[in-house]
């Protein structure tokens, strides 16, 4: 059995993805780090023979083996909710403070709190 | 006007001595007799506390203490003033923290006499509300 190095739920050494946060798991070359396919035997960056014991330091992997030394970071909703309310905020400025009248302040201020 | 308005005290606030003249004739002409003036925030808020005027009219932009802080330090002793914002400053979110910080109303400069006249109406509205024991 091995941790999960994300959620860390305990997951059966034959899993390549975590069953309860769902990243994926990977060995990390002992030699250059790169992080290599769960079921490799050897790291397709240097050759170094890799072992199925270097799976307990797995790191979360991006599905995608293409970007092998990129370690996509998952967010989690509350951030993605953050991040588009900091984005709104930020063009709201760009877009400079918004004026308004006597009219409309009167209105502001007739407003029960 | 009611002529139980000369029985309030007003103190203006304004760090142009102009404005100051201005907003003095222009309260006078409604009938307040008791006016006060502080060319600066610093000023406002010791006058505010020897004094206790019943109406302030505050400008926002003034050197060293603004008209922000000064507002919030007048609130602590004196919760029952009628505070009247004047500024040249139209940005809603300036605004809204002038209101946040319990100003009653807020009057924009370039806005006319009349509206000016409105404003100060509606402050003494709420002078007789907040001082019925003055008559």
């Amino acid at each position: 059995m091995m941790k999960c190095p994300r959620c860390s739920t305990e997951q059966d050494d034959s899993k390549r993805f975590c069953t309860n946060c769902g990243i994926g798991f990977g060995i990390i070359c002992a030699r250059c780090e790169t992080i290599n396919k769960y079921d490799d035997k050897y790291c397709g960056s240097c050759g170094f023979p890799l072992s199925q014991a270097q799976v307990k330091d797995a790191r979360p992997v991006s599905v995608s083996f293409r970007l092998r030394h990129f370690v996509a970071r998952q967010y989690s909703a509350a951030e993605i909710q953050e991040m588009l309310e900091l984005r709104r905020r930020i063009e709201a400025e760009r877009k400079g403070p918004k004026t308004i009248g006597q009219d409309d302040i009167d209105k502001l201020f007739d407003e029960t709190p | 006007m009611e002529t139980n308005v000369q029985l309030f005290s007003v103190l203006i606030a304004d760090d142009s001595n102009d404005i100051r003249m201005i907003w003095r004739k222009r309260v006078e002409k409604l009938g307040f007799k008791k006016v006060e003036v502080a060319e600066d925030g610093a000023a406002a808020v010791a006058k505010a506390r020897s004094s206790m005027p019943h109406l302030i009219i505050l400008d926002f932009i003034m050197p060293g203490v603004n008209g922000l802080e000064a507002l919030k330090q007048i609130r602590a002793f004196h919760p029952a003033a009628v505070v009247v914002v004047a500024s040249s400053i139209a940005e809603r979110g300036k605004i809204l923290q002038i209101k946040d910080a319990k100003a009653d109303l807020y009057f924009l400069k370039t806005a006319s006499q009349e509206k000016f006249f409105e404003t100060l109406t509606k402050a003494v509205a709420l002078l007789k509300q907040r001082f019925p024991d003055v008559r």
